[in-house]
């Protein structure tokens, strides 16, 4: 249950305690986010450290009983902050290893590797297409959240999620026929 | 019919959950007739299925979860330290900086206070400086003679801007009442001996 749905924390739990607890309940899904938006061009655990950092370091100014969508938009903002930096290293790709896949030994290679094509087609992607995607399906926000998220209007946020899914359909449809 | 690109943009909207209901009516009485676009949204349903299992997949482990909350529990610790000593370094440098500011603004007026005679230090018997009200401190130099009568009553007070004519206006002054017969009405004060 997240802070949200539980309400009000007592009065007497402090900055730091709430600034743990929120990390404790939001990193798993934050972690996951970076790293669909920045791919293998930068460490997921490094962009959401620098993304907890900088809130921490004014945390007196922000409310931390509900502090799910200013985290999430704190790593978004700095995924895409990282990406638009020049000199990028690329990581090893971490692809090998999908979890909650079918328990099937066939079909779970079958389908580990349609996923390690998706993820190298998504990161494909120019960066605002894949942070609204990945906002929209995997976070599962509204256009209107996701505007707000990325500092843009709705209409381009549904731009960018129609063109993003349409480039998409277009990568894999190139490598469905290579392969 | 060929699906388009406006068709597609309403089938994500609906699929997002993102279309009006007066939209989703007229959407739906299209897909009950258009195969195309059934077809198509069909289509479009197993990608979004694909893509959840990539969202999914990029779920970190625990490990990798332990590991970054244990790197942020060891860094906000740090910036706990790091605020707490900037602070007390803050607190600090303001102290000396004003022990300092007040040492040089002593150490750059001193010239001034040291050359300008005080009432406090000047003898009974000396010249009085003019003053201003009651304050002590000197607006001029000028150099105040004080004219009494024989009854020691305060007749005037003259101020002259060197002490060499202050001593000329005694010395014509006393000049004055040893050539009068009854020595003069007038009297200089006992600044006179200082002259």
């Amino acid at each position: 249950m997240s802070l949200e749905e539980n309400g009000r924390q007592p009065a007497a739990e402090s900055t730091n305690e709430l600034f743990e607890r929120a990390v404790r309940l939001h990193s798993r899904r934050l972690l996951a986010i970076a790293r669909a938006i920045v791919g293998t061009r930068a460490s997921p655990e490094d962009v959401v450290q620098q993304a907890f950092m900088n809130l921490y370091q004014h945390r007196d100014r922000y409310d931390w009983r509900e502090a799910g969508g200013l985290m999430r938009r704190t790593v978004v903002n700095e995924s895409l902050r990282i990406l638009r930096q020049p000199h990028m290293s690329v990581l090893p790709d971490e692809t090998g290893d999908p979890s909650g896949l079918s328990q099937s030994p066939s079909r779970h290679l079958i389908e580990s590797e349609t996923v390690i094509h998706v993820r190298r087609a998504i990161d494909r992607l120019p960066e605002n297409f894949r942070a609204a995607l990945v906002l929209c399906e995997y976070e599962k926000m509204s256009y209107a959240q996701i505007a707000e998220t990325l500092n843009a209007s709705i209409p381009q946020v549904k731009t960018w999620i129609h063109r993003g899914r349409r480039q998409l359909a277009e990568l894999l449809r190139a490598y469905a026929e290579q392969t | 019919m060929a699906v388009n690109d406006s068709d597609l943009e309403l089938l994500h909207a609906y699929l997002d959950s993102e279309l009006p209901v007066s939209e989703c009516e007229g959407l739906w009485r299209r897909l009950a007739i258009e195969r195309d676009l059934m077809g198509e949204l069909d289509h479009l349903r197993e990608d979004h299925a694909v893509r959840s299992m990539v969202w999914n997949s990029l779920e970190p482990d625990d490990a990798s979860v332990a590991r970054l909350q244990a790197k942020l529990m060891r860094a906000s610790r740090r910036e706990d330290f790091m605020s707490w000593t900037g602070n007390a370094l803050r607190i600090v440098a303001s102290v000396a900086a004003l022990i300092l500011f007040g040492f040089t603004v002593g150490w750059l007026g001193r010239d001034r206070f040291n050359g300008a005679p005080s009432l406090a230090n000047m003898p009974s018997s000396a010249p009085h400086m003019a003053t201003a009200g009651s304050g002590g401190i000197p607006l001029t130099s000028k150099i105040a003679v004080e004219v009494h009568d024989r009854s020691g009553k305060l007749v005037t007070v003259q101020e002259f801007d060197s002490m060499e004519d202050a001593r000329r206006f005694v010395h014509d002054v006393q000049a004055a009442q040893s050539a009068a017969p009854s020595g003069g009405d007038s009297n200089l004060g006992p600044a006179m001996d200082k002259f």
